[in-house]
């Protein structure tokens, strides 16, 4: 039977469980946390710190899902396309995603968000965006490994046609890598957002997310107000890493 | 190279026997040697190979500055910026870098040393602490009454020193061959050579496994670069710093796009020029080694 997480060497991974629990953990309690706030009604700043934090962890985390999803998407489909269409485009995508990971494309989220408006759709595709080209890396260097592994060239040698040898051998073995480097955006879709968040050009008003009211803390100097929101994205981002981390192949299907 | 007309002899290290080869095979697998490792080039020609590719995003930024920018001193004001966050980053880089890479090496040398601890927690804390969060609160200390300055530095030094150690640690565990059963026991190809030449263990150590540990926690340079110039961005705006990274989000905070793109064209060159200057580091060592 596969395991669903694997360590670094193959083995089953008690980091993945871990990250996972913690990360459910956070969401239930961000999706419990308007009961925590004095009954039904949410008003955030009477609530105590940490319940103040579960509110704007909601905002947080499912940004971080919607962007981190559509650049995951978007890097993966990169990725892909760069290894189907051909030695010509595959340097082509490829030496432009190497050259855009090189430059901080993080900046661009604030930038955006402070010169088209900071709307969460345009919000997202920034992060999409600058989150894309990195994991186009990633999955392209998974797939190159993949395709120089020896089963693929046994199965060529044993005569398979190219569709048996999609169907049985690449898309089984190839979906891990592609689920772990697109799992790679969420945990880098929070960052963007939380550092876009912190200079107060993040989520707009109504929402709210930890970036922003860490920001606000350090400027109005409340380090217990820094301390909640500071902690719970710290460890949402050790969270999201390692369960990123664990989804990595050990050792692929034959 | 010298013609040869005699043919060479091969020997098989596994005992496999003598292999003779005639001159025109030895000339193929000479000029296939020669392929297969050409000398890399010296650190000053890798400096002056990426200078361009950092300098004109600089200068291309001043000049929109000045072309574009909505007061006149923009320009001045966008080189006084990137010299701030230069002075910024570039101390915070090369000691957090520096520490964390040898934190990270005596994890691997001594895992449960005082320097090893370190170098374990170092490794282990990376994703934990980005550092625009290290920013706020060094913003937050310093408006506690702190100097901004070394706390500026502390808060960018320390994501690189994290991602040194997290590279170096697993680096120098390679370096020294250490397996399941202990040092040696895994490849090793220093400690070996050390045990064959009968060298000083302590000379060995400094000349080839930790050079062996520290190169890849520099080829790691630049995600360090990057991590270093969102925090500069964050610590700048919070502080009220005239930094580079202050100047754009100042700019976008004002709907400013003439006053926004300058100085994030010039923050790409000056991220290109920190990311060469890294390789620079990690062929000099490779090349020492």
């Amino acid at each position: 039977m596969m395991t669903l997480f694997t360590g670094s060497e193959g083995r089953p991974g008690g980091r993945g469980a871990a990250a996972v629990a913690v990360l459910a953990g956070l969401a239930l309690a961000c999706a419990v946390a308007p009961l925590m706030a004095d009954g039904a009604v949410v008003r955030r700043h009477d609530a105590d710190p940490l319940v103040a934090a579960l509110l704007d962890g909601r905002g947080s985390l499912s940004f971080a899902l919607f962007a981190g999803l559509l650049g995951g998407a978007l890097g993966v489909g990169w990725g892909v396309l760069a290894t189907a269409l051909g030695r010509r485009a595959e340097r082509r995508l490829m030496s432009t995603a190497t050259r855009l990971t090189a430059l901080p494309l993080v900046l661009l989220v604030p930038l955006a968000a402070g010169l088209l408006g900071g709307g969460v759709g345009i919000l997202a595709l920034t992060v999409a965006l600058a989150v894309a080209p990195a994991i186009a890396g990633l999955t392209h260097a998974e797939l190159n490994a993949l395709m120089r592994r020896e089963f693929l060239t046994a199965a060529r040698a044993a005569g398979l046609s190219e569709g048996a040898i999609l169907r049985r051998h690449l898309i089984p073995n190839a979906r891990r890598p592609l689920l772990a480097a697109g799992a790679l955006a969420l945990p880098r879709a929070l960052a963007a957002e939380s550092f876009a968040g912190l200079l107060g050009l993040g989520l707009p008003a109504p929402l709210g997310s930890w970036g922003a009211s860490a920001g606000l803390a350090a400027r109005l100097g409340d380090p217990v107000a820094l301390a909640a929101p500071a902690l719970l994205l710290a460890v949402s981002l050790w969270a999201l890493c390692a369960f990123a981390d664990s989804l990595r192949p050990g050792h692929p299907r034959p | 190279m010298p013609e040869r007309s005699s043919p060479v002899q091969f020997h098989c290290p596994a005992g496999g026997g003598a292999l003779t080869v005639g001159p025109r095979a030895f000339a193929l697998i000479l000029r296939r040697e020669d392929h297969a490792s050409p000398m890399p080039p010296s650190a000053v020609r890798r400096l002056t190979d990426a200078l361009p590719a950092a300098l004109l995003p600089v200068i291309a930024g001043v000049a929109l500055a000045a072309a574009l920018g909505p007061e006149p001193g923009a320009a001045t004001g966008l080189l006084a910026g990137l010299a701030v966050t230069l002075l910024l980053i570039l101390p915070a880089l090369a000691v957090g870098t520096a520490v964390g890479a040898l934190a990270g090496a005596w994890a691997g040398l001594a895992p449960f040393s005082a320097a090893g601890r370190i170098g374990r927690l170092l490794a282990g804390a990376g994703p934990l602490i980005p550092g625009f969060l290290l920013a706020a609160a060094a913003a937050l200390a310093v408006r506690a009454g702190a100097s901004s300055l070394p706390l500026g530095w502390a808060a960018l030094a320390l994501p690189a020193a994290c991602q040194a150690a997290t590279l170096a640690r697993p680096a120098m565990e390679r370096a020294l061959g250490i397996g399941s059963a202990g040092i040696g026991t895994s490849g090793g190809g220093a400690l070996r050579m050390a045990q064959g030449f009968g060298l000083d263990d302590r000379a060995v150590l400094r000349h080839h496994v930790l050079p062996a540990a520290v190169a890849p926690a520099l080829g790691g340079f630049q995600n360090a670069v990057l991590a270093a110039m969102v925090g500069a961005t964050a610590l700048e705006s919070l502080l009220g710093l005239p930094g580079a990274g202050g100047l754009m989000i100042d700019a976008a905070r004002n709907g400013s796009a003439a006053g926004a793109l300058p100085p994030l064209v010039a923050l790409c060159g000056l991220t290109a020029f920190l990311a060469a200057l890294g390789h620079v580091a990690r062929d000099w060592i490779d090349r020492a080694r």
